[in-house]
């Protein structure tokens, strides 16, 4: 028998047999899915997607250990990574900046990153990855939501009083649903 | 190397054999002792499936493969296309059966006719999926996809305590559907026995580019073109216009009496043509509109009153309660796209349209309300844009905007059957993607006569990325690239000779395919409709040569039959479309 026959009649057993197994597992489908409507379309971004990890819980005056994990959308000669962080947020680490070199489509990267929240309030850290795909630069933005435990979610505290969200200066007018911004005037 | 179908695999070699046998032992035997939510990636599985379509007198069954090998779940293959023409009303059946992959699999098929989904009686189990219904004489499109395929959250077996993907998720969009806060107005009209004329120029700064980067020592006053000007009386409009091309602006005032001048980050008028563009908050209950306004004026004579909205850059950052020019900035890029489609549709009737942004509006996804919305998107309605300082600001990314405004012109004037999501220039994409994406960089690229799109982001917004339009070296180059799409789109246009680049149409015959044929064509919306129908229009001739520079055969129909050698990836995604 050729050797090309023998490893078919072993997957072809393999597979009868993985069908029979899965079978017995197979469920009813219970859900019908619909196309929809809601389409998103974005910009253009680097071929890099981002998720974190909090290793410490947020505190104030405590150091908070993230690990971000870089995967790669496409063979990449580069991927530099940056991070900035955003007011009451403080960077203990001696460099902001790792990069990457060759990476596969579909290799990740990994980054440990130390910051001290300052206060216990809504903050962010400001992650920046850059790709060079065949000689090709292109970044993307990510945002790290830094929250700390509270009776209320932001966002119902908004709710309650929009006027909070806006910057000094600013003056919500609900009854025209206006922002007014102060202009600047001549003469 | 091309997998061929496990049925057929007597003709294939060694070497696929063993990856055949490797693939099994090192993912499937998961299946001995788990369900398919195995460790194995769903990315690395090829799942293939009899389709079978039957009416009277016909019955007919191929066979197709999905498979997520690119990666997201907009890359190509993930969904596949069949298509059929009935000559008569028949009854019609489609049935989808599993043969090979994902185990239990749980295929979905979508019906179309001239892009609208189609309602079907519909059964399902798993591994199977029939549609039954009874269909006009005309052209069908179908689509099949597995749906483990189309959830991103398949796509990471990793437990993390946040992905940052894009753009928010639509539940976050709940919590911004509030009723705005409308309170009942209680003032007393201004008199108008006295009026008096208050003028002015209304003028925002307007921070270029310098390579990647906003540059805040060239910051100009440019005009605030067409915007609604009003005098405020009591609360109350007192009299109203728009701003002309140079922002001037010419109105009433009562005399003696405290009014102030308001301008709206709103263009709008009615009648034919009309329009009505804001720009407003999505991180304040209500998405009130951004207005600047003047102090109290009280004179009782004649008076100018010039408007001037700052950037609010310190010479550091921001200062936020002095950025002002955002809104208007934005409102600007949206009137140059308003009037490239005006120009060649002189009565056109824009749809309504609001354009969220926010100095909150970064790139993480949650809550719309907390300004949480990943990246600068479309969402089939609205446009949101990103504001934060330091991580990502798109007010002055003029070509971010027109290309999410190029979205909105799809939608309402043209048609896109894209499926949306992440994407960049190099992936190999669904073909309806693909042609979407490019069309936005394209257009955005058109509306400002200028091929460098730039996207500005990091500390002090002085890095970033650009892609040249006009270049046509594209990574992985096809009919799967947006590119590629936007190489092809924009070389068509412009009047810039490069490569295989002879042409010069300009976008008058673009406009005419995109609003005439694309928008009711019986296939899926991609380069392939759009070049087969220009070539119905004008003469072909250039059009091969542009289109062949990004490795696409001649296009000779809608379906993109004619593709016979530029078939990426390691599974056949050729013919586009089974047909039966």
């Amino acid at each position: 028998m050729k050797f090309s026959a023998l490893l078919l009649i072993s997957v072809v057993s393999m597979t009868t047999a993985c069908n029979q197994e899965q079978s017995l597992k197979a469920v009813e489908k219970t859900h019908v899915h619909k196309k929809d409507s809601t389409v998103f379309t974005g910009k253009p971004q680097a071929p890099v997607t981002m998720s974190y990890e909090f290793l410490t819980v947020p505190a104030a005056g405590e150091i908070l250990q993230i690990l971000l994990k870089f995967k790669a959308q496409q063979d990449s000669e580069m991927l530099q990574i940056n991070y900035r962080p955003s007011a009451h947020l403080d960077s203990v680490d001696a460099t902001q900046q790792k990069d990457f070199t060759n990476l596969a489509k579909g290799s990740e990267a990994t980054f440990i990153i130390n910051v001290i929240p300052t206060q216990e309030t809504m903050t962010y850290v400001n992650v920046f990855a850059s790709t060079s795909v065949m000689g090709k630069k292109q970044s993307r933005a990510f945002a790290i939501p830094v929250s700390f435990d509270q009776a209320l979610p932001s966002s119902v505290i908004l709710k309650k009083n929009p006027q909070s969200q806006l910057p000094a200066g600013f003056e919500l007018q609900p009854e025209q649903n206006i922002i007014i911004m102060p202009a600047t005037e001549s003469p | 190397m091309k997998h061929t179908p496990l049925v057929n695999s007597v003709s294939v070699d060694k070497s696929l054999l063993l990856s055949f046998i490797a693939l099994f032992y090192a993912g499937f035997t998961g299946c001995s002792s788990s369900s398919s939510s195995s460790s194995v990636s769903v990315d690395s599985v090829e799942t293939c499936y009899d389709v079978s379509l039957t009416y009277t007198g016909f019955n007919k069954t191929s066979r197709l493969c999905t498979t997520r090998e690119h990666g997201g779940v907009n890359g190509l293959g993930v969904y596949r296309f069949l298509r059929f023409s009935l000559p008569v009303t028949a009854n019609v059946s489609i049935q989808v059966n599993t043969v090979s992959g994902i185990n239990p699999s749980d295929p979905d098929l979508v019906l179309f006719k001239n892009g609208d989904v189609l309602e079907a009686a519909l059964s399902t189990t798993a591994n199977s999926e029939r549609l039954q219904i009874t269909l006009g004489a005309g052209d069908y499109a179908v689509e099949l996809s597995e749906y483990r395929y189309t959830v991103e959250s398949s796509k990471s077996n990793v437990s993390l305590t946040g992905i940052v993907t894009s753009p928010a998720d639509e539940s976050s969009h709940a919590d911004i559907n509030l009723p705005a806060a409308i309170d009942v107005v209680s003032s007393t009209p201004c008199s108008s026995g006295n009026d008096k004329v208050v003028s002015g120029v209304v003028t925002y700064d307007r921070v270029p580019h310098i390579v990647t980067g906003l540059d805040y020592n060239n910051i100009i006053a440019l005009p605030v073109q067409e915007a609604v000007v009003s005098v405020i009386c009591n609360g109350q409009e007192y009299s109203t216009g728009v701003t002309d091309q140079s922002g001037a602006y010419n109105l009433i005032f009562p005399a003696n009496q405290e009014s102030f001048v308001r301008v709206r980050a709103q263009l709008k008028k009615t009648g034919t043509p009309a329009w009505d563009f804001s720009v407003v908050s999505n991180t304040v209950a209500g998405k009130p509109t951004y207005v600047m306004q003047s102090s109290a004026i009280t004179g009782s004579v004649n008076i100018t009153e010039d408007l001037h909205a700052e950037s609010g850059w310190n010479g550091v950052s921001y200062i936020a309660e002095k950025r002002v020019a955002a809104p208007f900035a934005i409102l600007d890029s949206v009137r140059k796209a308003k009037n490239k489609v005006l120009f060649e549709s002189p009565n056109a009737q824009f749809p309504q349209l609001n354009i969220n942004w926010s100095e909150l509006n970064t790139t993480t996804s949650g809550s719309v309300l907390l300004g949480q919305i990943g990246t600068s998107f479309f969402d089939g309605s609205e446009i949101f844009l990103l504001g934060m300082q330091d991580n990502d600001t798109d007010e002055y990314d003029e070509h971010v905007i027109i290309h999410e405004w190029g979205h909105y012109f799809e939608a309402n004037f043209s048609r896109s059957d894209s499926i949306g999501g992440a994407h960049t220039s190099g992936d190999i994409l669904d073909v309806r993607v693909a042609f979407g994406e490019g069309f936005g960089n394209a257009f955005s690229a058109m509306v400002l006569d200028d091929a460098m799109y730039i996207d500005v982001t990091g500390l002090s917004q002085s890095e970033g990325f650009f892609i040249d339009v006009e270049n046509n070296n594209c990574i992985n180059p096809g009919w799967y690239s947006e590119c590629s799409v936007h190489s092809i789109l924009y070389d068509l246009y412009d009047t810039n000779d490069d490569g295989t680049d002879t042409l010069a149409l300009g976008f008058s015959p673009i406009y005419a395919v995109l609003t005439t044929n694309q928008k009711v064509t019986p296939a899926f919306t991609s380069i392939f409709s759009f070049i087969q129908s220009l070539k119905t229009i004008y003469l072909p001739s250039g059009i091969d040569q542009i289109t062949g520079a990004q490795n696409i055969d001649p296009v000779l129909d809608m379906y993109g039959d004619s593709q016979l050698t530029n078939n990426p990836g390691d599974t056949n995604k050729l013919p586009l479309y089974q047909a039966y």
